[in-house]
């Protein structure tokens, strides 16, 4: 016989945490995004809300409209072309950017599938590489040395962005 | 009714709020969608939407309190899309809604009486007959809901918070000379009670950036919500009182500048 709590958590279908630190996205089991105001509302046209709209955030979005419209093998290499997600997390990404004030010195087709912003100052260079996959890394190096790499997790695109837009200004 | 040649409306959403589908599981997504499916071959699961009934009377204060929801069935949301990515059926247990939106540049609106009040009025029989069929009850209908959502973009008769005077009626910036610079952003929400409490109209204005093409633009989102009552009769009346609110409302507000912009008709 069954007690009453494991009785009840094998009827939970779903616990609905919706979180709500930073502004990125995470799928749940059944596809949709959490803690996306797009997904919340009836309205179908995606746009980005920002307080305040810059120049470059906006040349951003339409390289990110660029790039979402490769094909596969795009470098005759049989790489594969960013998928709309990894597209939405790019987007998202850079909205956490703009509101740093932190422009990426180049947004590219990333060869091993996904969306590459970079960043670079003198013989620092980073980058934060959204993958069709659904992960996200960051990277930091200093003139090729002293390479490091971690995974950028729902709770910790802010600190990321922090570390890498301190890391980027920093006198080398 | 005012009446524009090339407003600059992106999307319509027509919907109704309601109750009484308790024997609604997720099965019938399915089944629903297979009725459907000639026409809306694409299908995505969102985010169920909360209810958004207009209420009236004193308001009351709940000090939110964090709390973590334990439901036995999945709360989910169901889109059917058409093959062009230009019309939309979105589906839960207390919701049916039917968008229209603008997909290339070109697509000119194509207007509520003649295309998307009837397209909708379609997909809501078929909605209906589906539920008669499958005996899930009857539905009891509490509100509908009507939102245009306008895209006003930068270059086209303003560009730049300094012109927002002549962009909305009921907005003037200070004059000069006074304190304040020009805002770096703007943004406001209105909301508009409708005569006997039939609903309300709410009016949002937010910066914002299109991601199919990066344009800068003015998000003008116009929401009647109309409470399905006796006085106002069936639900296609229900929505006509709230598309005259929202065009009314989006005359009123916008100025006869931007009007000529849009080729307003006399």
């Amino acid at each position: 016989m069954k007690n009453i709590s494991s009785a009840v958590y094998e009827n939970v279908f779903e616990i609905d945490m919706r979180l709500t630190v930073g502004e990125s996205t995470q799928r749940n089991e059944f596809g949709w995004e959490k803690n996306s105001t797009q997904k919340y509302v009836t309205q179908f046209t995606p746009v980005t809300y920002v307080d305040e709209p810059k120049e470059w955030l906006q040349d951003s979005f339409k390289r990110l409209t660029e790039l979402s419209k490769l094909n596969d093998d795009w470098d005759s290499y049989g790489a594969e072309s960013p998928n709309n997600w990894t597209i939405s997390q790019a987007r998202d990404v850079l909205k956490n950017l703009s509101s740093e004030d932190l422009k990426p010195s180049s947004i590219d087709a990333s060869v091993e599938g996904g969306i590459c912003l970079s960043f670079q100052s003198g013989l620092r260079y980073s980058d934060i590489e959204c993958f069709n996959s659904g992960e996200i890394f960051a990277v930091t190096s200093e003139n090729g040395e002293n390479t490091k790499v971690w995974e950028i997790m729902n709770l910790n695109l802010t600190s990321t962005i922090n570390h890498i837009h301190n890391f980027i200004q920093s006198k080398t | 009714m005012p009446n524009f040649d090339a407003p600059p409306v992106v999307e319509t959403v027509l919907g109704v709020e309601f109750s009484g589908l308790d024997r609604w599981g997720v099965q019938h997504f399915g089944l629903l969608w297979n009725q459907m499916r000639d026409r809306f071959p694409k299908f995505d699961v969102v985010a169920p939407l909360g209810s958004d009934i207009e209420e009236f009377g004193a308001p009351v204060y709940n000090r939110p309190q964090p709390s973590v929801q334990l439901v036995t069935e999945p709360e989910m949301r169901c889109w059917f899309i058409d093959e062009f990515d230009q019309t939309l059926v979105q589906i839960q247990k207390n919701r049916f809604i039917y968008n229209w939106r603008k997909t290339e540049t070109g697509d000119k609106y194509p207007h509520y009486k003649n295309s998307i009040r009837p397209a909708f009025e379609k997909v809501w029989n078929e909605f209906n007959s589906f539920i008669a069929h499958e005996q899930l009850g009857s539905l009891n209908i509490l509100q509908c809901e009507v939102t245009y959502i306008n895209h006003l973009e930068i270059g086209t008769g303003w560009e730049s918070t300094n012109d927002i005077g002549e962009v909305f009626t009921t907005l003037r910036e200070p004059k000069q000379g006074e304190f304040l610079p020009l805002p770096e952003a703007l943004s406001f929400n209105s909301v508009y009670i409708m005569p006997e409490k039939l609903g309300r109209l709410r009016v949002s204005v937010k910066p914002a950036l299109r991601n199919s093409d990066g344009k800068e633009i003015l998000q003008l989102t116009l929401t009647a919500r109309v409470k399905a009552t006796d006085e106002v009769g069936d639900l296609m009346k229900c929505l006509d009182l709230g598309r005259e609110w929202v065009v009314r409302g989006f005359a009123d507000l916008t100025t006869q500048r931007m009007h000529n912009i849009w080729k307003r008709k006399v």
